[in-house]
């Protein structure tokens, strides 16, 4: 299954935050990527905050069967919100379409990643999905149908996004954006239309 | 650049697994490719040395709550 089916599963839940392990348990169920390991790393710069490495393990000396093993990494010093949106934002990288598996590759993601924005013209294709993979991520923890009802009470100064973010136990700074773009892109980032009760 | 080829080494052993994809989050603070480098390479040390054990499962202590609920107890 691919990441928009993910999202159709998550859509219509109105009961948050929702459970990192949710997300990894409905992958191995509905995906190849069983094997998924989190590390929570130490830091000393700050200049990542997780990482994505999918390594195939050769399964025997004789064979050129690979076992795929899916790593996650986290910086063990985060707030417990930006864990549960790095690890969901991590593994969401087994849907990429492009990815990062040469040294000449490595050599072109790593300057791009540390640059703030996309800023030129055509970025490192593999990038892109770094940058999405946040909002990815944030469709599947904040999904349609509580986050439109969220977005109400936010118009209606009912709440506001901190409280929102709190409730939702995501990073104050996406919430707030994910909260204003969420119904213009989140159809994009699937490449398709979500069907959601009302 | 010594940072980046110590990384690469790591990531493309000779014997053994194969990367098959490498993704990042951008971290909090604005490094230089070389101090990216460096920390990239010391977290995988963690990982591929053992000294920080793979977990299967993210066990959190929420409190879930419908949003209809959330939006009452105002």
């Amino acid at each position: 299954m691919t990441y928009p089916a993910l999202v159709r599963a998550f859509a219509n839940n109105d009961t948050l935050p929702i459970p990192v392990d949710a997300v990894l348990r409905w992958i191995r169920e509905n995906t190849p990527h069983i094997d998924i390991r989190l590390y929570p790393v130490a830091r000393h710069k700050k200049a990542f905050r997780g990482a994505y490495r999918r390594l195939g393990v050769p399964v025997g000396m004789y064979t050129h069967d690979f076992e795929i093993v899916n790593q996650v990494l986290y910086g063990e010093d985060l707030p417990p919100e930006w864990k549960r949106l790095v690890i969901v934002k991590e593994i969401l990288h087994v849907f990429d379409s492009h990815q990062v598996n040469t040294p000449d590759a490595v050599r072109k993601l790593i300057p791009a990643v540390i640059t703030p924005e996309l800023r030129t013209a055509s970025p490192f294709a593999p990038v892109i999905d770094d940058f999405l993979g946040t909002y990815r991520a944030m469709a599947v923890l904040l999904p349609r149908r509580a986050r439109r009802r969220l977005k109400q009470a936010i118009d209606a100064d009912k709440r506001t996004s901190t409280e929102i973010a709190d409730y939702a136990q995501l990073p104050d700074y996406y919430v707030d954006i994910w909260l204003d773009v969420a119904d213009e892109v989140e159809d994009q980032l699937c490449g398709t239309s979500l069907v959601v009760r009302e | 650049m010594r940072e980046m080829e110590q990384l690469i080494a790591l990531l493309f052993p000779t014997e053994g697994p194969k990367l098959e994809d490498l993704k990042f989050f951008q971290g909090e603070n604005p490094v230089k490719v070389e101090e990216f480098c460096e920390e990239a390479h010391a977290a995988f040390v963690q990982v591929d040395s053992g000294r920080t054990p793979p977990a299967a499962d993210f066990p959190e202590q929420l409190r879930r709550v419908s949003v209809e609920k959330f939006l009452a107890d105002v």
